[in-house]
């Protein structure tokens, strides 16, 4: 189709464009800005509120120990509240971040790693160090990151497709990869003592719950690490967007981009798993938010606030929405995620 | 038609001498595999009302689960061959669509919200939680853009399943031993469950199968499409709304008598049709044949594929039933 236009109307054309592109740009700002701030109003009220009430000047005398402060605050704050409010930040950024990616490379708002799989292989093989082969801390994660690869890696040769193509295919092998690494799961728990159980059953709903500081310094270690690298991968996953051919002609080649940006989501997500469990529906829910507050625009970073703040939030109301039950973040996230999915599926073609 | 006499005929008498060995087998292997001559002691030494001999002993409780693997294959598997008709959907089972875990569901909320604590009232929790997984799953995809495709009704059952999840683990997770008989109870088995546990499911049972085994001809109308089943005269949505109570209430029995149970439903319909061909009243008949020995044969796997410890009949046909999925997938063009 030629387009005939008068030389002034070009202009008024290109005029249009930039406008447009400035106010998306604008926009874009706008919502980063809204989820930092949305995200630091969660951080204050997971570490300040909730049963047990912390001032802002107790919060800083704790935090810089520059004096005591009476009734076992410090403790709170330092072994419960803030680890939880941190760990939650980490595991809703490396979560959201990596759905969005999923959900790039497919476009498809369903290919998230948490439908296709992945999270369950990380689970599965974690629970089973954890509990069979009687391993913890780094053997754990090593684990979990090698159940989450081997999962990736059925994905793509059963699907026979590379990532980003037959997303159709790609799910449903997903759902069967899963109901196996699920049956997996169900026969270690059944191995394991009524305590190991016990703490598996709860792990595995995603909980935040006993997080250690040396936990948080690895999975703060490997987000630090792999993030910058996603959101640098995310330009190029963009011009992959446009089509393989645009892509390789402005030097992303796309094979090498999409398994660049696997391989960043297999590590963001099993290291949030072996710290924190598998956190339903959060690498499923926040690409679609960020999308929607964005005007239908994709963006890595504005998914990895959405999920941290979804994380952060869902703790604080599993701890203290109903008086006297503590429900695992995972519990909240399930319960808000899967009328989400079952809502999408009403609005956006699945396949 | 000799012939045509001959290909009904040869798969049925193949089928039935199928589940006499199948059944065979699940009273004889185990942990302790019995020979021919001791099975038929103990059978004997049964019916005499003698429990002294130790293959008798043996014998008892291996025949207690041969009777509940096989109802509950043929439960399943017949509600898994009617969900495939009615949705038209090759990937249609109890377990992907989500029926399993609303059963299950309900059962949860039953015992801990309302206090039941009777077998017989499992069965009817059940039901109703997996009627409303099936209507929710159902309804879903049904507003989906482009109508109920299978993968919509998959991604549905599976959203489904996991929030039920989340729900069960939220009411169970500050009660240890209540998650302690719930990581048993979630996973299907047929093992130390007393026959007595069968007659309290059987009437909803009894009822279910009688709808789901006369609906060959709805099912074959729905096949059809909805236009020509219409000229045809065919009252389509009563019937089809009272087949889908059948296949969930098949479903649901099964599921209160071993837990859930994946994959069978969704693996005979299709093994079935490779014989019969499209004629549902023909799988229909083929999957209450397929489903018990299959049932059967993973369980008696299930037994000597790890002693001294046994691996539960639903983690089995899970592991043994994924690749049948992926199977299908990869074969059929899957929209």
């Amino acid at each position: 189709m030629s387009v005939d236009v008068a030389p002034g109307r070009v202009v008024d054309r290109v005029e249009q464009v930039r406008s447009s592109r400035r106010r998306a740009g604008r926009r874009g700002q706008l919502v980063l800005g809204g989820l930092l701030a949305a995200w630091l109003v969660a951080m204050v009220v997971r570490t300040l509120l909730g049963d047990f009430t912390i001032t802002v000047p107790d919060f800083w005398r704790i935090v810089l120990g520059t004096g005591e402060v009476p009734g076992g605050a410090e403790f709170i704050l330092l072994e419960s509240k803030l680890p939880r409010a941190v760990v939650g930040t980490l595991a809703g950024m490396a979560l959201g971040a990596s759905g969005a990616t999923f959900q790039l490379m497919a476009r498809n708002p369903l290919a998230s790693p948490d439908v296709l799989g992945l999270t369950m292989g990380a689970s599965a093989a974690a629970v089973f160090t954890l509990v069979v082969l009687g391993g913890s801390g780094a053997a754990v994660t090593v684990a979990a990151l090698v159940g989450a690869a081997l999962v990736a890696v059925a994905l793509l040769t059963l699907s026979a497709s590379r990532p980003g193509a037959a997303p159709t295919r790609m799910i449903l092998v997903g759902i069967a990869l899963s109901a196996m690494l699920t049956s997996v799961v169900h026969w270690v728990l059944l191995r394991a003592d009524v305590y190991r159980a016990h703490e598996a059953m709860v792990w595995l709903t995603g909980s935040l719950n006993g997080v250690t500081w040396r936990q948080i310094g690895l999975l703060a270690v490997v987000v630090a690490l792999a993030l910058p690298l996603l959101l640098a991968t995310a330009r190029e996953l963009h011009l992959v967007e446009l089509g393989d051919d645009v892509a390789a002609g402005v030097g992303a080649p796309p094979g090498l981009v999409r398994a660049r940006a696997l391989l960043l989501v297999v590590l963001l997500v099993a290291a949030t798993t072996s710290v924190c469990g598998p956190i339903a529906f959060v690498a499923f829910l926040s690409g679609p938010i960020a999308r929607r507050l964005l005007g239908g625009r994709a963006s890595i970073a504005a998914a990895a606030l959405v999920g941290s703040v979804i994380v952060v939030l869902a703790d604080h109301a599993g701890a203290y929405a109903i008086p006297d039950v503590n429900l695992p973040v995972g519990v909240v996230t399930g319960l808000v995620g899967a009328p989400f999915l079952l809502w999408l599926l009403t609005r956006e073609r699945a396949s | 038609m000799p012939a045509g006499r001959r290909r009904t005929w040869e798969p049925l008498a193949v089928g039935l001498g199928a589940v006499v060995l199948a059944v065979a087998i699940s009273v004889a292997v185990g942990s302790r595999t019995l020979g021919p001559g001791e099975v038929l002691s103990g059978v004997e030494a049964l019916l005499r009302g003698g429990t002294t001999d130790p293959a008798a002993a043996i014998v008892a409780a291996r025949v207690d689960r041969t009777v509940v693997g096989a109802v509950v294959g043929l439960a399943v598997a017949l509600s898994g061959a009617a969900m495939q008709g009615l949705t038209r959907n090759p990937l249609a089972d109890p377990g992907i669509l989500g029926v399993n875990a609303g059963a299950a569901l309900g059962v949860v909320l039953g015992i801990q919200l309302l206090g039941v604590g009777s077998a017989a009232a499992f069965g009817w929790l059940a039901l109703g939680g997996g009627v409303v997984a099936a209507v929710v799953v159902y309804a879903v995809s049904a507003a989906a853009p482009g109508g109920p495709a299978p993968l919509t009704m998959a991604l549905a059952g599976a959203a489904l399943t996991a929030g039920a999840v989340s729900v069960v683990a939220g009411l169970l997770i500050s009660d240890r031993s209540a998650l302690d008989t719930f990581r048993f109870w979630q996973v299907g088995s047929v093992a130390g469950r007393p026959v007595g546990l069968v007659l309290d499911v059987l009437p909803l049972l009894v009822v279910s199968l009688l709808v789901v085994a006369l609906s060959g001809p709805v099912l074959n109308a729905t096949a059809l499409g909805d236009d020509l089943e219409r000229a045809l005269g065919q009252r389509v949505h009563l019937a089809r709304g009272v087949v889908a109570l059948g296949a969930v209430g098949l479903a649901a029995g099964a599921v209160a008598l071993a837990g859930p149970v994946g994959f069978v439903g969704l693996v005979v319909p299709h093994l079935v049709r490779l014989v019969t061909g499209p004629d549902y009243r023909r799988i229909l008949l083929g999957s209450a044949i397929v489903g018990p020995v299959l049932v059967l044969l993973t369980d008696t796997l299930g037994r000597i594929v790890m002693p001294p410890s046994e691996i539960q009949v639903g983690l089995m046909t899970a592991v043994l039933g994924a690749p049948g999925l992926i199977w299908l997938v990869r074969r059929t063009a899957v929209r």
